[in-house]
């Protein structure tokens, strides 16, 4: 098995605010381990390709460096703090299938969301969100359906809407969940676009897919896990042919707890 | 758009319907006429308002036949017939617990008249201040006859004269009524009762009857029956050798009838039932007191000799 | 009519219940959880009765009641598991049966039954209303205040959730909202109807909007103008006409007639007449 340098670590000294930290991370539902072991860091302005079959842990990982799910084991930092504190600065793109489509919301009225936080309770979004939010809204090209029903948009358009709420965040750490599922190509470049710019101003991108060209085009790192890590450094060596074919070929509900092997960095050997 | 159309389409009908309605609400209301407006609580009261007030007043009954006065909830017309009130019958001895708040909120400047005031009470239930059923003892009726009258000549002094007179003349009647039951009574060979409820302690009294039980050991008929009450009032009918179980008129007449039939005597019923709460609507056998008192005492005449 | 205590006490009181019912009501509709509503209804009463029967205030039992069952149903509305529901099912109805025995033991109880499954709007005195306002006040506070948030969390739980907002907290809020209007509703509607009065206004708002806002309005408009349509009516047939119409059951009928009328106006409206703008409504 071919072993590479750990390019994350070897180029830089270990930072100690990266911004994102994983320490041999483990996340269980109940009974169940969905994830165990997993060690990465990421620095401000690089982007991560979430790769696995299904069931590997990839939305959990995402749910768990949001917080919303607890680590049973380990450590997550984000941006040199706990997931919980951090959401502020967080911001989460669902699947749009996630969405109900009979919701009566507007476009506009989903991206303005991503401005409550900085609006607080009890008051209205003001002048300077809605600027924010139609802003955001131009970036991705919805100008025209932004007072539309939510529901009455296709498929790209609404997972064009869950971005560009995300962009009105304004936000260091971005998280996509399959953002390319049912996307028309038009969306996805246009994606592909503002993600590279979001990351140009020092923010880290997460995205989970299944799509390997798709990963390799738009990230410069990857992450291969099936339950455990697999790989984790640059595209082009963690999404190495012997890799996928041993990450995929685990049934993740065969692996037993006990025959885990700790993960580094580094690339398997 | 089409979901807007419909929406106007809603909210227009919506607002019209509403605003007819406020306008209705809001609207003239009926003049009054010059009669004396009374409201009385129970159906006994009711007719001795109507015998003393004769034309000159307008009698509006809130409690109707077969309605149990305890639980009434009044409705906006009995709310309206209260604050129209210049004065309220009522039979007292907690009756009409609900009395007070309806006239509160009614709105009602109504005098009330207490037609058991000066009447000896005989014991109640727990928390009872005694056993309400006073007008079945002719003598109470005259004192609550009086009542009427004297509150109706405070109200309106111009017929005053009339009033009294009709009183009078009544209690007259209530005394000849008494005598007359006295005399059937007095003959009877067998005087032991047993009833629905414990509506004739008063009756009993006056005229020398002996309650052995009831079906309901209470003067109120919402208290039920227990098994062990049954059994031990089924016990002393077949020791005493009591004749019949009289049912009334607006109770159900099962339970009477199943200890009659236990007990192995006949029980009264229908046509024959007592009146025991209320007097009976119009055209029955006890529209009117005097009726009610006549129709019990030849039923249990009929039943006990 | 208004001229009697009672009618504007009453008038009152369907406005207080109205707003509060309407506007909670378009938010129990956004995350279908009438269930929740329903649930209450069989709560509250056993709480109100044993309150009565303790000889506290009814107003309080239905507040203790109301308060533990939203903290009690908010697990299960955060996350509906699979299989809960019958066992809620069988919970519901024992509560429910636990007011009935309790209340059967007093001497004279089908008018409190009544009373508590059905209100006695014309008994509402002075100090009833001031309870209500004061509970309405505060539900009106939390209503306009986090109205953002318990949209957010209704169309995006996940969202929410991520953005940094506890999606359990908004959930105990919007059943204590539910709480609240049951307490309000209980001595002009009863437990019973008082679920009619969150979902049918909401549900109407529903079939004839489009946005959050104006269904707000809708409903609490249906909702409060149902009251007074229902309340007239049934004084009208009553000393015009003799007839006796509950009040809080006439208020209900007009409520589900409403309903009915805003279902074929948008079932008419709907029907593909003109070929629309790209992307909006049909």
């Amino acid at each position: 098995m071919p072993t590479s340098p750990d390019l994350a670590t070897a180029t830089a000294p270990a930072a100690p605010t990266a911004a994102l930290e994983l320490d041999a991370v483990a996340v269980s539902y109940g009974d169940t381990v969905a994830i165990e072991g997993l060690t990465a860091h990421v620095q401000a302005g690089s982007s991560v390709a979430l790769v696995g079959p299904n069931g590997a842990g990839k939305s959990t990982l995402i749910r768990a460096i949001l917080g919303i799910v607890p680590v049973a084991a380990g450590r997550i930092r984000v941006l040199g703090t706990d997931p919980v504190s951090a959401r502020r600065r967080v911001a989460y793109v669902p699947q749009h299938t996630d969405l109900d489509s009979e919701f009566p919301v507007t476009a506009r009225q989903v991206v303005l969301m991503g401005r409550y936080r900085h609006v607080g309770w009890l008051r209205r979004p003001g002048r300077a969100d809605r600027a924010a939010a139609a802003s955001a809204i131009h970036a991705v090209g919805l100008d025209d359906v932004a007072d539309h029903r939510f529901g009455t948009l296709s498929g790209g358009q609404r997972q064009r809407v869950l971005f560009a709420r995300a962009l009105a965040q304004e936000a260091d750490v971005l998280l996509l969940d399959e953002p390319f599922n049912g996307v028309d190509l038009t969306t996805q470049q246009l994606m592909i676009d503002l993600l590279a710019a979001a990351r140009s101003r020092g923010a880290v991108v997460v995205l989970s897919t299944h799509d390997l060209d798709l990963a390799r085009h738009t990230c410069e790192e990857a992450c291969l896990l099936n339950r455990r890590l697999f790989a984790f450094g640059p595209v082009a060596q963690a999404l190495d042919e012997d890799l996928l074919l041993a990450a995929f070929a685990h049934a993740p509900h065969v692996l037993a707890p006990s025959a885990v092997v700790a993960t580094t960095i580094t690339t398997e050997g | 758009m089409s979901s807007a159309r419909a929406h106007s389409s809603v909210m227009a009908t919506l607002t019209t319907v509403v605003a007819a309605c406020l306008a209705v609400a809001c609207g003239p209301s009926r003049t009054s006429s010059t009669e004396l407006p009374v409201a009385a609580t129970t159906t006994e009261v009711a007719d001795f308002a109507r015998i003393v007030g004769g034309a000159k007043v307008r009698v509006y009954d809130l409690v109707r036949p077969g309605i149990d006065p305890h639980d009434f909830d009044p409705s906006p017309a009995d709310l309206e017939a209260l604050r129209r009130a210049a004065v309220v019958v009522e039979n007292g001895v907690g009756l009409e617990r609900w009395l007070g708040p309806a006239l509160d909120a009614a709105g009602s400047h109504a005098v009330v008249v207490d037609t058991s005031a000066g009447i000896t009470l005989r014991p109640g239930g727990p928390g009872e201040p005694g056993d309400p059923h006073i007008w079945h003892d002719p003598r109470n009726a005259q004192r609550m006859v009086t009542a009427v009258a004297e509150s109706f000549a405070l109200a309106d002094p111009a017929h005053a004269s009339s009033y009294r007179a009709n009183g009078a003349t009544y209690v007259e009647v209530l005394r000849a009524l008494d005598d007359d039951i006295a005399g059937r009574l007095a003959t009877l060979a067998d005087k032991r009762l047993v009833t629905n409820h414990d509506a004739f302690g008063y009756y009993a009294a006056r005229y020398g009857l002996d309650v052995i039980g009831s079906v309901i050991p209470s003067a109120d008929t919402s208290a039920e029956l227990s098994a062990a009450g049954t059994i031990r009032l089924v016990r002393q009918i077949k020791a005493q050798h009591v004749r019949a179980v009289f049912a009334e008129s607006d109770l159900p007449p099962k339970m009477a009838a199943a200890i009659a039939r236990q007990a192995g005597v006949k029980v009264v019923e229908g046509a024959d039932a007592l009146y025991g709460d209320s007097l009976g609507p119009t055209g029955s056998a006890g529209a009117t007191y005097l009726q009610m008192m006549r129709h019990n005492t030849e039923v249990i005449v009929a039943n006990l000799s | 009519m208004f001229a009697a205590p009672y009618m504007q006490h009453a008038l009152i009181a369907v406005v207080i219940v109205g707003v509060i019912a309407g506007w909670t009501g378009v938010h129990v509709v956004l995350r279908h959880l009438a269930f929740v509503a329903d649930a209450m209804s069989h709560t509250v009463f056993p709480g109100v009765v044993i309150a009565f029967a303790a000889h506290q205030s009814l107003f309080l039992g239905a507040l203790v009641a109301g308060a533990i069952t939203a903290v009690g149903l908010t697990g299960l509305t955060s996350r509906p598991r699979i299989g809960e529901d019958a066992s809620l099912a069988i919970l519901l109805t024992t509560l429910f049966a636990v007011g009935v025995v309790v209340v059967s033991r007093q001497r004279r109880y089908s008018a409190d039954l009544t009373t508590f499954l059905f209100g006695r709007l014309l008994a509402i005195g002075a100090r009833d209303l001031w309870l209500m306002g004061a509970v309405a006040v505060v539900a009106i506070v939390v209503l306009v205040g986090g109205h953002k948030e318990l949209v957010m969390r209704a169309f995006d739980p996940n969202g929410t959730e991520a953005m940094g907002y506890r999606v359990t907290r908004l959930d105990l809020v919007l059943n204590l909202l539910v709480a609240a209007v049951m307490v309000t509703a209980l001595k002009a509607i009863g437990t019973t109807l008082a679920v009619a009065m969150l979902v049918t206004p909401a549900a109407t708002a529903r079939l004839v909007t489009r946005r959050v806002g104006t269904a707000v309005v809708t409903s609490i408009g249906v909702a409060v103008g149902a009251g007074i349509v229902g309340l007239v009516i049934s004084y009208e047939a009553s000393v015009r006409g003799g007839v006796r119409l509950t009040t809080s059951a006439t208020i209900v009928s007009v409520l589900t007639l409403t309903f009915v009328v805003a279902a074929i106006a948008s079932r008419i409206a709907s029907r593909p007449a003109v070929a629309m703008s790209g992307g909006s409504d049909r």
